[in-house]
């Protein structure tokens, strides 16, 4: 019987000792401080938008005149595994405050290219200034929700249409907005 | 039905090792379960650090899905890059996020991170929302509460199946030859107990504890160095049982049973599992026209078996049984109690790491133009009385829809709009100016659209009594 108690207080002091060497070695590699995931190997479950504007803006508008419009599209994929919500934010980082004068209407729908936008039609997700826009929508917490939109599986695309109207407003004359963005973030629900 | 006996002591001899090495990993699944969970319930309670069960592999490979990150109370101090904090989502009010420390906001905020993320987390973290900071982790441990959370019940149940198993396995003497058929009834007085001693029982089983279905409870070994008796040699207390009814009614007691000792093989050293079972039961009716080598007694009390029941050859006895309970219940709360003490202090709140992604259309400028003003405002007064001719050069914007022409009888305020001209028009003739002696200032802008106008940075006037056409 001694030999079988000393068996198990062996057994016990082995558990002890493993789990404990486990928790520290899983401990020491998570608060080193500095890991960073340096391999760069990311986790399974993954969660990935791009879009298909090659590095260009969509707008790059001078010399609006009143009324003037101008209408592009832009095609997002996504490439990730993870249900996920879309959101859009964006900001104004420079300029003379010409956003407040500037319409935008955002539409979510299919078919839309950065190139071609002649075949789209959607569902109109946003209509205001552009300074409200990016006022109102600056990052996910306050980002605007597109519920039409919620990808899940590798290579989902969808468009969004904007259109940028000048107002016919007299102190819009030789104002500007620069820097402009406009931000598309997957989250996985 | 056919007579096993010591024959059958070699195939059982391997079926016995594979019990023995089933044992084995029962111990060592249990011991390790029960030491994760006191790495989580010691710092728990010991220093006051809250347990949290992270639900999602972003901070992975360090931190996977069902590892408990022990957190330290955060006490406002000032953080630096690398810490793994676990803070209220700003992104979304009630989620609770752990990531790492990136970096720090000049308003004292916090840059966070998922290792696992290609990015780092979209909203900057005030400190406020920083609940702990990690100290800790516990691999695994956290698995039921995330199936829990997630309801993957499936996966729950085969945990707990699982648990229930390992401590199953670790269960004293399990008779496993019981091929007779339907056991005698054990008679009900002790005046029919045969003169024969009864094989080795050590005392009367007080009350049986078991769950049907369930191996009655092992002296318990796991993890817990349990000072246990040598295990009492079982004895049967009816007789052998048919594998499937196990509640079927008894039959009356035609043949006595026999009841033979087999000594299992001695397990190697390394597998030397304590107490209990190095004695099974075997129990046969003996075979027609042998002699029974030793008639089964009947129990002495026989009452204490389970009504009905056949399966009175597992008898443990109480202490022992008592001792099952409560390791069970140590195992159960060392897994779903555990569990509990994990979701408690977390405030239910689902423990999430947050994958995302984000693209951006960046770049956009837009320019509004301008309209031109107009220019070399001249002003002329022509033979025909009571008029006054305007001329100027037009504006350089070429776009404009035309030219708008103000007058005033004061030089910088009070201008109406006199007339509205097309775009290529260069000269106007006021015709109602109605008095010599009054001075009419005039401006003439570009005009677009509605609301568009030049500014009118030009301005001229009448010389008084230029007109003549009355006083």
């Amino acid at each position: 019987m001694t030999g079988s108690l000393r068996f198990q207080l062996a057994a016990a002091i082995a558990g002890l000792a493993m789990v404990s060497g486990l928790v520290f070695q899983t401990s020491s590699a998570a608060f080193s401080g500095t890991t960073t995931n340096t391999g760069n190997s990311f986790a399974a479950g993954t969660v990935s938008l791009t879009d298909d504007d090659s590095g260009s803006a969509m707008f790059s508008l001078t010399n609006l005149k009143p009324g003037d419009s101008s209408t592009k599209c832009i095609e997002l994929t996504y490439t990730g595994s993870l249900a996920t919500s879309i959101k859009m934010y964006g900001a104004i980082g420079g300029g003379t405050s010409l956003g407040q004068y500037l319409t935008v209407t955002i539409t979510s729908g299919t078919p839309g290219t950065f190139a071609d936008c002649s075949t789209f039609s959607g569902t109109q997700i946003y209509t205001g200034t552009l300074a409200n826009f990016a006022t109102t929508y600056t990052n996910w917490a306050t980002g605007l929700d597109d519920a039409n939109w919620t990808p899940n599986t590798n290579g989902q695309t969808r468009a969004y249409k904007f259109v940028v109207t000048l107002q016919d407003n007299n102190s819009a004359q030789g104002l500007t907005a620069t820097s402009t963005s406009f931000t598309w973030e997957a989250q996985n629900t | 039905m056919t007579a096993q006996s010591a024959t059958t002591a070699a195939p059982r001899g391997a079926a016995d090792r594979l019990v023995l090495v089933g044992r084995f990993a029962a111990l060592a699944y249990l011991n390790f379960l029960v030491w994760l969970s006191v790495w989580v319930l010691v710092p728990m309670l010991a220093l006051g650090w809250t347990p949290m069960a992270v639900e999602s592999g972003s901070m992975g490979p360090v931190i996977r899905a069902g590892d408990v990150v022990m957190i330290a109370p955060y006490r406002g101090e000032m953080l630096k890059p690398g810490k793994i904090v676990t803070f209220d989502d700003p992104a979304e009010p009630g989620r609770i996020v752990t990531h790492r420390i990136t970096g720090t906001g000049e308003d004292g905020t916090y840059q966070t991170k998922g290792d696992a993320n290609q990015d780092a987390d979209s909203t900057p973290v005030p400190a406020e929302n920083i609940q702990g900071v990690g100290r800790l982790i516990v691999p695994r441990v956290g698995l039921p509460v995330i199936w829990l959370q997630q309801q993957r019940y499936p996966l729950l149940a085969g945990w707990m199946l699982s648990v229930l198993l390992a401590i199953g396995l670790l269960a004293p003497s399990k008779p496993t030859a019981q091929s007779s058929p339907a056991p005698a009834r054990p008679p009900r007085t002790r005046r029919s107990r045969p003169a024969v001693a009864p094989v080795a029982r050590t005392r009367p089983a007080r009350r049986p504890r078991r769950a049907p279905g369930l191996p009655l409870p092992a002296p318990p070994v796991f993890a817990l160095p349990l000072p246990l008796p040598p295990a009492p040699a079982v004895a049967a207390a009816a007789a052998p049982i048919p594998a499937a009814p196990a509640f079927a009614p008894p039959a009356p007691a035609t043949v006595p049973p026999v009841i033979y000792r087999v000594r299992l093989p001695q397990p190697p050293a390394a597998l030397d599992l304590p107490a209990p079972p190095r004695w099974t039961v075997s129990a046969v009716p003996p075979a027609p026209g042998t002699a029974p080598v030793a008639p089964i007694p009947p129990p002495p009390r026989p009452a204490a078996v389970r009504r009905g029941s056949a399966l009175g050859a597992r008898e443990v006895p109480g202490w022992s049984g008592r001792l099952h309970a409560i390791l069970l219940v140590l195992a159960l709360t060392a897994g779903l109690g555990l569990a509990g003490a994990v979701q408690a202090p977390a405030a239910l709140a689902a423990f999430t790491s947050t994958r995302w992604s984000t693209v951006a259309n960046t770049g956009n400028a837009f320019t509004a133009d301008r309209l031109q003003p107009t220019s070399n405002l001249t002003i002329s007064a022509p033979l025909i009385a009571c008029r006054i001719n305007i001329g100027w050069s037009h504006s350089s914007s070429a776009w404009r829809d035309g030219y708008r022409v103000y007058r005033a009888l004061n030089a910088d305020s009070g201008y109406t709009l006199l007339a509205t001209l097309v775009s290529t028009q260069g000269t106007y003739t006021d015709d109602t100016v109605t008095s010599s002696t009054i001075t009419y200032y005039y401006r003439v802008v570009a005009y677009e659209a509605v609301n568009w106008e030049s500014v009118s940075n030009e301005e001229v006037h009448s010389a008084p009594s230029l007109a003549g056409c009355g006083s």
